[in-house]
């Protein structure tokens, strides 16, 4: 046996020597289509860096919000509802082609006002308050805003705004002179991007190959191709890794990372991510179990800590309220959204006369990480104040028009808050704003109606002094206190294992889960690369 | 006209004595004794794991995960099997699981016998279109992949645990359709069967009175087959995360959520998995030696 795994390591080394650089993910979950444009999930954000890129780059080492040239060589903000930028010349599309201001202006308008219904979510949440574009010559370009925006460079920055090709995705199909709708359809298949590498292949949900783009303006890609396969199970991600089958895998939890650290010639990387994961109440107040005392009992119920502690190692982070340490002045972990207090829960439950309620619970069985075990922790603990969560774990559950599916009623689910960027904004806003992803699905009917929640919104949202924008934000979340229509968990403790002379990380500065292996981004001994 | 000689086939099995069978057991060899014990013991853990069981199955101590069986480094006092991977006792959800899995193959194979039998029946007894119908049916159960079926009734019905069973008894029919349709044409012109149409007895009759009782003997041996099969591929659907839903145990979802700790925590899916290959291996040799005893040619060989 150990004669096997010598040679079969000796064959592995020689033909690491012989072949091109390459590189082999195995990732727990795969897209199902490519568009940044329309993608806001943990699935796709890790599949668009390589390949796309919008006008601004965020220094993904660091994170503070530091924004660095992208497609864009400068930028000025010229007033509080103005930016001006210069845009970068030859830069090539994947496809050969070159990018020219009408691309840079076709990609902002499809997401200002996009004709294509899958991006009116990203839209609403990224560019509301976004109301043009305006060509002033050949390479600069003009943005406007409605009320002052304070966070121009974050949304041109953020993964959405990325710059794709106008007359290839036109030419995709139908009538090669109109942006159809078919036309994005086709693209998500095709897709192309200006980036370090470009898609050579994707099968979606099971393989993606990046293959190096010699045309790419910026420091060549280290590695000749980069491949992604799907393994959604954990043993045999693990598996595949350690008998050198992949380099890199995704989604370990921490009572796995002794397997691998423990296996001469591989290692972990990772650390607490900024993501949020937490549980929903389907279906708002529309449904006809679930009663704000019922939400209220359920959050109050759950033991995020002795979940942390068990689940995690005690290495996730349990936060107080809906709030991130890289929002720097705008972090408030002083606010108390979140209690576990078991007696007041129970006491709602018998004031109520709740006991004995019945609720489904939807999760996927692998998507989030220690997410099902997760699920079963906590109906143990709803189960102590008397409220029966029957787990329903199917692969679709998140599917419209299923039980279960966004916006279904009575039913109890689980889903993740990331931060997009680093404003309170871009993560309890992204999904709880009144154009928030949450709030379009109708998972949230604010009590106190929806106008009110705007108007508390926007104060928050526009406010440019810092103390008069926390104090704001404080009054949003005494709202989803008193509402209870969420609870949040915990920060992950997010892990990737791979061959030890693999030097890489997940970046700070960049969402969770991205997979960057652009040049300075990734070292490999093997391959002879160098950050 | 000769007289037609009205003459009982040997012996039913179905209405062999008592005395008989225990004559049998006792001259089966240890192996087969062993399985009948096994047998007695996983039924009576079965029927008993209210009682037998340390915890409620589904209780969970979190801080206590992981935790190996006696004997091991960090053994926890009063869970001698470990827990599982939420802090819950091994040994209690292996007892509750097993009457589940059992409970589950033994109704899921009833099914599969009773419909596969009726259509048998029928499709010997009447013949003709009748027969090349439902003979067509089992050939197509046989050619679609079974898996494939499940995922499409999981998918269209959802994990409900009714469907499920429902799923299981839909496995296995087409085997019982073709050996009950070969047994039955056997008898179907034999002479007494002709004598009992003579005297002007139904097709109710003659079948339930005088047909079951002569092919109850491959049914009974199909069956014991079956129910090994049934346990087979309840654990694999669940494994799959098609079957019973979490928390309930069942010995393939226990499987199941062990592999991922296969690395560092064996002990979580190996003493379920130990526990199929016990009853699966039971239910089979059992059958196999019924089959031995039951059948008369065999016998006559001897």
């Amino acid at each position: 046996m150990k004669r096997l795994f010598a040679t079969s390591a000796a064959l592995a080394l020689l033909t690491g020597m012989a072949a091109a650089q390459e590189l082999t993910v195995a990732t727990a979950n795969l897209s199902a289509y490519i568009d940044p444009g329309a993608d806001h999930s943990n699935v796709g954000s890790q599949f668009y860096v390589n390949s796309m890129e919008p006008l601004l780059f965020k220094d993904p080492t660091s994170e503070e919000n530091i924004f660095e040239p992208g497609l864009a060589t400068s930028w000025e903000i010229t007033s509080p509802t103005e930016m001006v930028l210069t845009i970068r010349e030859g830069v090539k599309f994947h496809n050969g082609e070159d990018m020219t201001m009408e691309d840079v202006v076709w990609s902002l308008e499809n997401m200002i006002t996009p004709g294509y219904p899958a991006r009116i979510e990203r839209s609403k949440e990224f560019f509301g308050n976004i109301t043009g574009v305006e060509v002033i010559d050949d390479v600069t370009l003009k943005l406007m805003s409605d009320k002052p925006e304070p966070l121009f460079e974050l949304i041109l920055a953020a993964q959405q705004a990325m710059i794709l090709p106008k007359d290839y995705t036109m030419g995709l199909t139908g009538d090669p002179n109109a942006t159809e709708e078919s036309d994005f359809i086709a693209f998500r298949q095709a897709p192309v991007g200006t980036g370090a590498y470009k898609y050579a292949e994707f099968t979606p949900e099971t393989r993606i190959v990046w293959e190096r783009f010699d045309d790419y303006w910026g420091d060549q890609a280290p590695y000749e191709t980069v491949t992604v396969r799907r393994i959604p199970e954990l043993a045999a991600r693990i598996t595949a890794l350690v008998n050198n089958e992949v380099d890199l895998i995704t989604n370990v939890p921490p009572d796995q990372l002794d397997v691998i650290n423990g296996t001469p010639g591989f290692k972990t990387a990772g650390g607490v991510t900024p993501l949020f994961h937490l549980m929903y109440f389907g279906g708002g107040d529309k449904g006809s179990i679930i009663t704000p005392e019922l939400r209220k009992a359920m959050v109050l119920s759950v033991d995020r800590e002795l979940l942390n502690e068990a689940l995690w190692g005690g290495q996730a982070v349990v936060p107080s309220t809906h709030t991130y340490p890289q929002y720097g002045s705008y972090f408030t972990p002083d606010i108390e959204t979140f209690e576990y207090d078991l007696a007041e829960a129970k006491k709602i439950v018998a004031d109520n006369g709740l006991e004995g309620t019945t609720l489904p619970f939807y999760t996927d069985p692998v998507y989030y990480t220690n997410g099902l075990l997760a699920a079963q922790a906590m109906q143990e603990m709803w189960r102590e104040i008397g409220i029966n969560i029957e787990l329903k774990v199917v692969t679709s559950w998140n599917d419209p028009g299923t039980p279960g599916g966004w916006g279904s009623p009575d039913q109890i689910h689980n889903w993740s808050n990331p931060m997009y960027f680093a404003d309170p904004h871009g993560s309890f806003g992204k999904m709880w704003s009144p154009d928030g992803a949450g709030m379009t699905r109708g998972l949230w009917d604010p009590s106190i109606g929806m106008e009110a929640w705007s108007k508390l919104y926007d104060a928050f949202r526009f406010e440019t002094d810092i103390e008069k924008r926390n104090a704001a934000y404080e009054v949003l979340m005494a709202e989803v206190k008193k509402d209870a229509p969420f609870l949040v968990l915990y920060q992950p403790f997010e892990s990737w294992g791979m061959r030890a002379d693999l030097d890489w990380a997940p970046y700070p500065g960049h969402i969770p889960y991205v997979l960057d292996f652009r040049a300075g981004y990734i070292g490999d001994e093997k391959n002879g690369i160098t950050k | 006209m000769a007289t037609i000689e009205i003459q009982p086939r040997e012996a039913a099995p179905a209405k062999q004595s008592k005395s008989k069978i225990w004559k049998a057991v006792k001259d089966s060899n240890w192996l087969i004794k062993l399985c009948f014990v096994l047998l007695f013991v996983l039924i009576a853990v079965a029927l008993l794991a209210p009682v037998l069981a340390a915890h409620d199955p589904n209780a969970q101590s979190l801080l206590s995960r992981l935790r190996p069986p006696i004997g091991f480094e960090r053994y926890k006092e009063g869970y001698f099997l470990g827990t599982d991977e939420l802090g819950r006792d091994l040994y209690s959800r292996l007892l509750y699981g097993l009457r589940f899995t059992l409970l589950i193959a033994v109704i899921g194979s009833i099914i599969s016998m009773l419909i596969g039998s009726t259509i048998g029946i029928i499709s010997g007894y009447v013949g003709g279109w009748v027969d090349n119908v439902l003979m067509a049916l089992v050939d197509i159960q046989i050619a679609f992949p079974f898996t494939l079926m499940a995922l499409l009734a999981v998918a269209v019905f959802g994990t409900d645990l009714t469907i499920f069973v429902i799923i299981i008894g839909l496995a296995d029919w087409d085997k019982y359709a073709r050996v009950v349709r070969g047994q039955v044409l056997a008898i179907r012109e034999a002479p007494y069967i002709d004598a009992v149409r003579v005297t002007g007895a139904g097709p109710y009759r003659i079948i339930r009175h005088h047909m079951l009782a002569n092919i109850a003997s491959p049914i009974i041996v199909l069956w014991t087959f079956g129910v090994s099969n049934v346990i087979l591929l309840e654990s694999s659907l669940s494994f799959l995360g098609l079957g019973v839903q979490p928390p309930t145990a069942t010995l393939g979802s226990m499987t199941g959520f062990g592999r991922d700790y296969l690395a560092s925590y064996p002990h979580i899916g190996l003493v379920p998995a130990l526990m199929i290959l016990v009853i699966a291996l039971v239910f089979l040799l059992l059958g196999d030696w019924l089959r031995d005893t039951l059948d008369v040619r065999l016998k006559r060989q001897t």
